[in-house]
């Protein structure tokens, strides 16, 4: 009896060490796996850090102390000065109303379109579908000076309305293929239901298959989003006045200044006001953003 | 009677966004033909035709080709970058333990930045005088070594001819990396688990695990990367515009951004639809050729 105990006992240990030797060759074997990860994520995190770090030292301790001290003064101010005097409030409040216009509008038209095309059976059906693909085959600049004089010539240039007609256009049929995608896995028999309910076209789509395909509609709106945050080249062609610049136009051209004038930290200042609701928007939403992207990407 | 009913929407639903579609979406492209074929200042009252002359001069065009080779070389270079490093840290995120779902936020978090952003830290990395690598190299004594290593006389990375391409491809790949490992990731989860299994049970492991299962069944996966890289490689302009700051000197010069300055800062604006037009040529040969090279028989599971 006694022996079968020590005996058990040292099976548990021998078992226990053989365990302990696994977990150890495992942990061995995806060392350089760790390594590897943690070097790319840190350079991640620690450049974020570092740039949150760059903002709130005065600038002329950049030149004294070099790029990697720590801030002597804290320099709040450096944040109040970019928001008034480098414009940066300015910008931001443009950035703001041409995504959340820019994304409202282009779902709005991407999911009504979709709908047409998904479920309503009508005569030149598929030229229309085929009219909305080719646009996905052409790289995007081979139309950028005929559109630059279309709309020119219709007196938008230097205008919103400029910014929110590319926005709402520009990623328009890849938007409405996604979506097609997503109302054809939804069953008629849910309009029909609606239908014989006294539903009329109108109830059916706002009520029924819109709130429906709201997991696909928010993907879309999503990377509307970000990508209208963050856009660049629109607002570089099509505005004049510094007054109407986003974020990525007004602190690209900021920071081309600031080569002469001595204001780095500050625009440090201002990067972080440009990121930081996208990367609050990122971490709110990140399994959502990782998974759309997917869906997104592989288009074919 | 369903039917009926919604028939309806077609003209509030349909009508309006074909209308906004064709007529700034699609016609500006059509009309680019014609485009290609005069010269315009942006001034005069209309363009004039000169047929072919833009593609007579544009084969004379130094700048361009230079602009071309250039772009060639980033596109190569990203597809040799990101397309292993993509596909190795997928592979290394879905094989940890631990600090899996860390990782995957930390690896993507860079490619939500805006390109702006990404050039202006860079800028400040990698400046030769005030940057932080320079600082650190100094600070580590690895200056000098690097320099005869390298065999340049200062590290100027995004300035000296032998630095600037590599130094840019280095920036493309720290900002892109998260996005194609997602996109890796993406399809590695699709390769169900019993494929691993039964390879397992046949003895294989390791390398050549990822030889004989992995590698075959992610193949759709790897062609569609592939295309992404060479089609957003090819049309590259934000990080390239951004990081050159004010003028881009012809060491980093791209297509795309040649063509901007060609319609917006030289007013050739006939001349710069006709560049477009061979990039667009440029990018459908490409993509052509990757469909036709990576074709192969897929494997059905």
């Amino acid at each position: 009896m006694a022996t079968d105990s020590v005996r058990s006992m040292e099976l548990a240990q021998w078992q226990a060490h053989q365990a302990g030797e696994d977990r150890r060759r495992r942990f061995l074997r995806s060392l350089p796996a760790y390594v590897l990860l943690g070097t790319f994520s840190a350079s991640a995190i620690l450049t974020f850090i570092w740039a949150l770090i760059m903002s709130l030292r005065p600038n002329r301790e950049l030149f004294t102390y070099g790029a990697w001290a720590l801030p002597k003064v804290w320099a709040w101010q450096n944040y109040v000065d970019a928001w008034r005097q480098m414009r940066v409030g300015r910008y931001f409040l443009n950035t703001v109303l041409y995504s959340g216009v820019g994304t409202i509008g282009a779902v709005i038209i991407a999911a009504c379109t979709a709908y047409v095309l998904a479920r309503v059976k009508f005569r030149g059906r598929n030229l229309i579908y085929y009219l909305f693909l080719i646009s996905l085959m052409i790289p995007g600049y081979l139309a950028l000076v005929p559109r630059y004089f279309l709309m020119r010539n219709i007196g938008l240039v230097d205008t919103y309305v400029v910014i929110f007609l590319l926005a709402w256009t520009g990623g328009l049929s890849f938007n409405m293929f996604l979506l097609i995608n997503f109302f054809e896995t939804l069953p008629t028999e849910l309009e029909e239901a609606a239908f014989i309910d006294g539903g009329n076209a109108w109830w059916i789509f706002w009520r029924v298959m819109f709130p429906l395909a709201r997991p696909g509609i928010a993907t879309i709106a999503i990377f509307t989003f970000m990508g209208q945050w963050n856009e660049f080249m629109i607002p570089l062609i099509y505005l004049r006045d510094p007054a109407k610049y986003p974020l990525a136009l007004g602190l690209q051209i900021l920071s081309f200044n600031a080569t002469y004038s001595a204001t780095h930290t500050k625009l440090f200042a201002g990067m972080i006001i440009f990121m930081v609701p996208i990367l609050v928007m990122y971490l709110i939403l990140k399994d959502r953003i990782t998974e759309g992207l997917t869906v997104g990407a592989i288009k074919g | 009677m369903l039917q009926k009913e919604l028939r309806k929407l077609i003209w509030p639903f349909l009508v309006p966004s074909l209308i906004l579609y064709l007529v700034i979406g699609l016609w500006p492209n059509i009309e680019a033909f014609y485009w290609a074929l005069t010269d315009y200042d942006g001034i005069a009252p209309r363009q004039t035709y000169v047929g072919l002359r833009n593609f007579q001069y544009m084969m004379n065009d130094d700048r361009w080709w230079g602009a071309v080779s250039n772009t060639l070389y980033f596109a190569v270079g990203t597809v040799f970058t990101l397309l292993p490093f993509g596909l190795l840290f997928a592979v290394l995120i879905m094989s940890v333990r631990r600090g899996h779902g860390f990782f995957k936020t930390t690896v993507y978090f860079p490619s939500i930045l805006s390109l702006v952003i990404v050039a202006f830290l860079w800028v400040f990395i990698l400046d030769p005088t005030i940057g932080l690598l320079n600082e650190a190299l100094k600070a580590l004594g690895l200056v000098d070594p690097l320099k005869r290593l390298l065999g340049v006389t200062a590290l100027n990375w995004l300035g000296h001819p032998k630095l600037a391409k590599p130094s840019i491809i280095v920036v493309q790949l720290w900002s892109a990396l998260g996005f194609y490992a997602l996109l890796f990731m993406a399809g590695l989860a699709k390769i169900p688990a019993e494929m691993y299994d039964a390879a397992k049970i046949d003895g294989a492991a390791g390398w050549s695990l990822f030889r004989h299962v992995t590698w075959p069944l992610l193949f759709p996966t790897t062609q569609t990367v592939l295309l992404l890289l060479i089609i957003n490689g090819l049309q590259t302009f934000t990080l390239i515009y951004a990081l050159g700051g004010g003028g881009i000197s012809p060491l980093t010069q791209v297509m795309a951004t040649y063509i901007y300055r060609t319609a917006f800062t030289d007013r050739r604006f006939g001349y710069a639809t006709a560049l477009a037009a061979l990039l667009m040529v440029i990018v459908m040969a490409f993509t052509l050729a990757s469909r036709e090279l990576t074709k192969r028989e897929v494997v059905q599971y």
